[in-house]
């Protein structure tokens, strides 16, 4: 009701700021990159909006993102294409190949590239800066750290699961293209700084889950997808409820606005905000996340879904999709509504502990391994919720890194069940393992047995290996907030929790029976695979230092948004004309928020004082940007620009010449196709940057 | 006087959609489906988003709740299983549970709702750039500059949701269940 009345009268609002600077001017300042800024000096003479026909350099920052988006819509008509006479042709090992080869340039682009850590050297000193789109993105260390796992992760997993697909009979080509899709999800929801753009990508991400749920179409396949389907659609609906209620107390959808207005609350309370209704929005959006996690009221659909779906499936489900959403969780909590942690706290510490306890005492009578693995995970997404309700400063990393860990020791185990196949006649139940079919497996194989043991210690937790070191960083943790009832229950629930850990590696070594099932043998790369991960699990708690390290580095700077070490090819006047003009800005921000909520510096200040002050920090800002242009003018060495473009540019053709020599000899067309791809997307970049050079050489030109 | 007319179709709504769910004939259902969407666009247009309330009849009346109608008829349920369905078993726990998720919202929604005496102040007023006069060239323009990563993935998911629905229905496996044309054509109409 009120939503729609704003939308109505904000037009009016919008005449009211034509002969003032208006806010969106501002904003779009602080939207825009450094290359685009000297350009903005103009702007605010002019007063006009030009500055929405200039793409700003950091709308790069999705540029993996666009990759992975080319590369899947090629590979879909690629695909169709070959197949509409044939609509079972093989070519499933391959597309799947393919595809976490180009997981691993994403993955590279996030570590390595110019553009996309661009964000790294922008890092402003306030959090109301770092946008992306319109506020629609927040571009942060956090955001591109969980990228870069995400990316990983789901290249090993491609490629481990490839040649799983031809034994499980999936031989669709759908099948891979909407994994990548709801891979671009996960990459999507982790940036995602507005309502909107998080319900999205969840929904790219579910949506494409329930097709990947039900894709072997029997029984039980068809039965998982459809529970997978009511239960994720509820939870979406929740989410959508919860939003809609914050927008109507706030009129708002960004989530920076929410941080402030609810972050700096310390001398007065917002007057007519209602907290109710607040505090109800937030437990459904909560709710709804918990839902998509499965903790433990709510993790009834995954039981079922992990067993039936395919493995491949399962697999995906259980490993790669839970770090993006503990990233939204951890956003939401520690960054938005930090303030009114009153709200959730109690939810978080609740749901936590009933998840870490039903996830134990479940998994205790289970036989199936899938079932007893999603057991698995609820208890340990119930220890991470419990270390977020413990509100201590350490709270953020030690949850990421939980979940890391975590999703590793998940890549290991899944992987080990995927390459472990029974010599079974009928295809499909060569994955859905008993635990008793383990029990010769030594015999078998016996360096299989070690790396499953060594994994299975390690989520237990038994202290050399690293799945303890994230557990008793939690626990320590809980302690030391005087949540005691929670810390006895923790350590109770690991306990038994280990109990059936353990009874795996008792099956798998000491079970003397005459008969026992029969196994394949593994070839040579998935061997090498799952050792590399077990040698990670084992010898990776000596450099514990490091990962904590980086951890610490990427949360306290999320959460304190402290200013990154700006590079020093700019000179050095530049930096400071530049640290004063975002100084008034942000000032300028605050007193048009502070105006709207109707607060006043004093009772005796007159009434036109926003008006005066507002002017003053106007005709600052020109006086700034005039100055700022003279030095430009004088200076001429700006730019980084040139220099910058031509590294940006050789850096994309490295990788696609690296993608060439990998598949050069591969004789298939998709490599070629991608690789043409990436040399038009190189071109569009060099357009775009040769453009904004164009800009400045007028600007320069023009005397500014 | 359009205060009387936006409660009078609130009523309606859920009269329609509490009709949408206890009708045993599905086509009676189906068209109290197509009341509530028609009493919640006349809402809309009350409040004064015409372009929203036109859409939600074209889209919704118009298109899926014809097509709706239109395989309901085509596919025949059998009508008289729903009757044998004991409801009388189900239903409280539905309402229980209802009452309980209600309860909380309860008490904000009336403070909103009958607190009219105050001014409604809101912090943070949309700040686009609003330029046409029409409201399709307002969500246009806005849909287009501000929200466009948002309509990048809504376009991602129609295509996900078409490769997802194409590749579930495509029927290539034997194994597979499948409706049998014949027998659904050899039905007798059973609609009374």
């Amino acid at each position: 009701v009120y939503g729609f009345r704003n939308i109505l009268t904000s037009r009016l609002i919008a005449a009211d700021y034509q002969d003032v600077i208006s806010e969106f001017a501002v904003v779009v300042m602080k939207d825009t990159s450094l290359v685009v800024r000297q350009s903005l000096s103009e702007i605010v003479l002019a007063k006009s909006l030009v500055a929405r026909d200039i793409i700003p350099l950091k709308s790069f920052i999705l540029i993996p993102e666009y990759l992975l988006s080319t590369a899947i819509l090629y590979s879909l008509i690629l695909s169709t294409w070959l197949t509409h006479n044939s609509y079972n042709l093989m070519l499933q090992k391959t597309q799947s190949e393919v595809f976490g080869v180009i997981m691993i340039i994403v993955g590279g682009l996030y570590y390595n590239d110019v553009l996309c850590s661009f964000a790294y050297y922008r890092a402003k000193p306030t959090s109301s800066a770092d946008y992306s789109f319109y506020k629609a993105m927040l571009n942060g260390e956090l955001a591109i750290v969980a990228k870069f796992i995400i990316s990983v992760s789901s290249a090993i997993y491609f490629l481990i699961s490839a040649y799983s697909l031809t034994e499980q009979k999936l031989t669709a080509p759908e099948y891979s293209i909407l994994i990548a899709f709801s891979i671009l999800g996960l990459l999507l929801v982790c940036n995602g700084n507005d309502l909107l753009t998080i319900y999205l990508a969840l929904e790219l991400i579910s949506l494409s889950s329930y097709a990947l749920a039900s894709f072997k179409k029997t029984h039980c396949s068809s039965e998982s997808g459809l529970k997978y389907f009511i239960v994720g659609s509820i939870s979406s609906s929740f989410f959508l409820f919860g939003s809609s209620l914050l927008y109507l107390e706030t009129s708002s959808i960004y989530l920076v606005d929410y941080t402030d207005l609810f972050f700096f609350t310390h001398d007065y309370q917002p007057k007519s905000v209602n907290f109710d209704l607040i505090d109800v929005a937030l437990s459904f959006i909560f709710l709804s996340l918990f839902v998509k996690l499965s903790c433990a009221p709510f993790h009834l659909w995954s039981l079922d879904v992990y067993e039936e779906s395919p493995t491949s499936s399962g697999f995906y489900f259980a490993t790669i999709t839970k770090l993006s959403i503990v990233i939204v969780l951890i956003k939401l909590a520690f960054h938005v509504f930090f303030k009114l942690c009153f709200v959730w706290v109690t939810l978080f510490i609740v749901v936590g502990i009933m998840s870490a306890l039903i996830g134990a005492l479940g998994g205790v009578r289970q036989k199936k391994l899938k079932t007893l693995l999603s057991y698995s995970s609820t208890s340990n997404i119930g220890y991470a919720l419990i270390a977020l309700g413990g509100l201590t400063d350490s709270a953020v990393w030690a949850v990421l890194f939980h979940v890391v860990v975590y999703q590793f020791s998940g890549l290991c185990i899944w992987s080990l069940i995927i390459i472990a196949r029974l010599k079974l006649k009928i295809k499909k139940e060569k994955y859905n393992k008993e635990i008793g079919d383990l029990s010769l497996l030594k015999k078998v194989n016996s360096p299989l047995v070690f790396s499953f043991a060594v994994t299975l210690f390690s989520l237990a937790g038994i202290p050399p290996l690293l799945g303890f070191a994230p557990k008793i960083y939690i626990i320590s943790d809980v302690i030391l907030c005087n949540y005691y009832l929670a810390g006895i229950l923790l350590v109770l629930c690991s306990i038994i929790a280990t109990f059936y850990y353990i009874r795996i590696i008792k099956v798998l070594f000491f079970e003397n029976l005459p008969t026992g099932k029969l196994y394949y043998p593994i070839w040579a790369f998935y061997s090498v695979a799952v050792s590399s991960f077990v040698h990670f699990l084992l010898y990776s708690f000596n450099d514990v230092k490091f990962l904590s390290i980086a951890f610490v580095g990427g949360s306290a700077a999320f959460l304190f948004s402290t200013p990154w070490p700006i590079s020093n090819q700019k000179p050095e006047a530049w930096n400071k004309y530049e640290r004063q003009e975002n100084d008034l800005q942000v000032s300028l921000f605050y007193l048009i928020t502070l105006n709207r909520i109707g607060w006043k510096p004093s009772e005796n200040s007159p009434d036109n004082w926003y008006e005066e002050s507002e002017k003053f920090i106007h005709d600052k800002l020109i006086f700034l940007a005039c100055e700022a242009a003279k030095l430009f003018d004088e200076a001429r060495t700006v730019v980084p620009l040139t220099k910058f473009c031509r590294l940006a540019r050789r850096e994309w053709l490295m990788f696609a010449e690296l993608v060439e020599l990998r598949w050069c000899d591969f004789d298939f067309p998709i490599s070629r196709v991608i690789i043409e791809g990436m040399y038009t997307q190189v071109d569009y970049v060099a357009a775009v940057l040769k453009r904004e050079i164009a800009i400045e050489k007028i600007k320069i030109k023009r005397g500014y | 006087m359009t205060r009387t007319l936006y409660y009078f179709f609130g009523l309606l709504l859920t009269l329609c959609a509490i009709c949408v769910i206890a009708a045993n004939n599905t086509v009676f259902s189906l068209l109290s489906l197509m009341l509530s969407f028609l009493s919640a666009s006349v809402m809309l247009i009350i409040l004064g988003a015409d372009f929203i309330g036109l859409l939600l009849i074209i889209i919704y009346v118009g298109a899926i709740a014809i097509l709706f109608l239109f395989a309901v008829m085509v596919a025949e349920t059998k009508l008289t299983v729903s009757k044998k369905n004991n409801r009388t078993l189900s239903s409280p726990i539905g309402v229980i549970f209802g009452i309980l998720m209600l309860l909380p919202i309860f008490e904000p929604i009336q403070a909103l709702l009958f607190n009219s005496s105050e001014e409604y102040t809101s912090f943070l007023i949309c700040t686009f750039e609003l330029i046409g006069e029409i409201d399709a060239h307002n969500y246009g323009s806005v849909l287009y500059s501000y929200f466009a990563i948002p309509v990048l993935i809504v376009g991602m998911i129609l295509l996900v949701v078409i490769l997802g629905v194409s590749k579930l229905t495509n029927t290539v496996h034997k194994k597979a269940k499948t409706q049998s044309v014949f027998k659904q054509l050899s039905r007798t109409t059973k609609i009374r």
